[in-house]
């Protein structure tokens, strides 16, 4: 962005927009994984045309500070560190419509208190915050996984402000520089409350398998508790064998 | 954000859960009386009750009727990352036992032959067992191995001795992974009277494939475990390149 210090009042209002933009990223006013305001508002306040907005933002698009949401509106994106990651082990989920398309509704993003229990997962004081997320994942339009995340607040503060039903949490722990280094699965089954049972459609005495997983960084402290529950019939778990 | 207060049922199944790793409750140990639980923690019983119904329903505790409420019994933790069969399990020796109900020398079928990468009508031998934990039946499987590669295999006691290793000894083979599946389906009445659980319940099926070290499958198994019995793990472990640990 050598180019954008150069920008002056002379300067076509959409690189000046840009520019605009392009610190409020850098000084974390538009924080990763937060959607900045629509095109519209940017428009009012600036004073300018909506297209020159559009341009402006579209420019921060192909440089890949931004991305578009259909429907939702335009996101920060933060640092990618996709292609230097491997796992070993570990459980893959298989649904059968795996090609099908993914969507989340939040149904819940909180801050909480640990209490006792999460102020013993975390390792932080029993009034310490958290935050509880609880989404539903759809596969193809079926509701087929039920999400709990617990995530201590001191990892990310700014996490009350990002749109999950966005971005994934590995993809808001890449923005953030969070590195988990092991994660501890196990498979178990249980039984869902009889509003969870609704929300999954599925009845409340029926039986489900329940992924419970807790994340540790390179420190051994653990970053996330999480338990995903799936409809039987719907999903699977593969795990790689390798002989130590 | 609005602080989020947790409902009384969750915070209350929290602390019951709290109680239990505090105190260093054994697996099948009896939490206190509703009426001491809700003394220390001054909650209602009704709030108590529900949470502890939850727990009970989500497998965590179990109620005795008339004796009160106990901590749910310990799960056998099989790790599916690491190649075992379940007679490897970490339990002591006296406590499992393997029935071998069948052992037949077969045709490989469609399924078969896709799984061991064979061609249709190959002979395979088809062991079929029953894995008992302290005499209960905890897993029902079968097994597909190459009949030509493995001749003889079924003259070991594969009761006592742990097929990989007779394959690894006595086979020349070197058994270097595989894939295993894990899913949950309703149980026939055939099947649950040889596991013990009640017709139509949920069971585990998981099934896989060993490889040898030049990636031929050398064993296909299907098998059914109690879920009451048993739970599964596997630990993820990242690398990052240029990152250091």
């Amino acid at each position: 962005m050598r180019k954008a210090e150069e920008i002056n009042y002379k300067s076509p209002m959409y690189l000046q927009l840009k520019k605009v933009i392009y610190s409020k990223i850098q000084s974390g006013e538009y924080l990763p994984g937060t959607s900045i305001p629509s095109e519209n508002e940017l428009a009012k306040m600036y004073g300018i045309n909506r297209l020159t907005v559009r341009n402006g933002i579209d420019q921060l698009v192909n440089e890949g500070l931004l991305m578009r949401v259909q429907g939702k509106g335009v996101y920060v994106l933060g640092a990618n560190g996709k292609s230097n990651v491997e796992t070993v082990g570990g459980f893959e989920e298989i649904v059968d419509a795996s090609n099908a398309a993914r969507s989340i509704k939040i149904i819940k993003q909180v801050v909480r208190k640990a209490y006792d229990k999460f102020s013993w997962i975390f390792g932080i004081g029993s009034e310490d915050e958290i935050y509880y997320i609880k989404r539903i994942i759809y596969v193809g339009g079926t509701p087929s996984y039920l999400e709990e995340t617990y995530i201590p607040k001191y990892l990310i503060p700014q996490l009350d402000s990002i749109d999950l039903s966005v971005f994934s949490i590995e993809e808001i722990y890449e923005f953030y520089g969070i590195i988990r280094s092991k994660v501890n699965e196990t498979i178990d089954l249980t039984r869902l409350d009889a509003n969870e049972g609704r929300m999954l459609k599925i009845s409340a005495d029926e039986e489900v398998m329940v992924m419970e997983s807790t994340s540790f960084d390179y420190k051994s402290r653990v970053i996330d508790y999480r338990r995903k529950y799936s409809v039987s019939d719907l999903c699977k778990y593969s795990v790689c064998m390798k002989k130590d | 954000m609005v602080e989020y207060h947790i409902s009384p049922r969750d915070d209350a199944a929290e602390k019951i859960e709290y109680y239990i790793i505090e105190n260093k409750l054994e697996p099948n140990a009896k939490i206190p009386s509703e009426r001491d639980l809700c003394e220390m923690w001054g909650i209602n019983r009704t709030t108590l009750r529900s949470a502890i119904k939850r727990l009970v329903s989500s497998g965590k505790l179990y109620n005795k009727k008339g004796s009160g409420t106990f901590v749910a019994d310990h799960k056998i933790i099989i790790d599916l990352h690491s190649i075992i069969t379940l007679s490897d399990i970490d339990i002591r020796r006296n406590r499992l036992l393997i029935e071998v109900i069948s052992t037949k020398i077969i045709e490989s079928n469609k399924h078969i032959s896709k799984e061991l990468h064979v061609s249709l009508g190959t002979r395979v031998y088809e062991f079929i067992r029953l894995i008992k934990v302290d005499r209960d039946p905890i897993c029902f499987e079968t097994l597909y191995i190459p009949y030509d590669r493995f001749l003889d295999i079924d003259k070991y006691n594969l009761e006592e001795e742990i097929l990989y290793k007779v394959m690894e000894n006595r086979y020349n083979t070197e058994i270097s992974g595989g894939i295993r599946n894990v899913g949950i389906s309703p149980i026939n009445f055939v099947d649950a009277d040889l596991l013990n659980v009640e017709n139509n319940s949920a069971v585990y099926i998981l099934d896989g494939v060993i490889f040898d070290k030049d990636n031929i499958p050398i064993i296909y198994m299907k098998s059914m475990l109690r879920p009451d019995k048993v739970k599964f793990s596997s630990s993820k472990i990242y690398k990052y390149r240029g990152v250091q640990a």
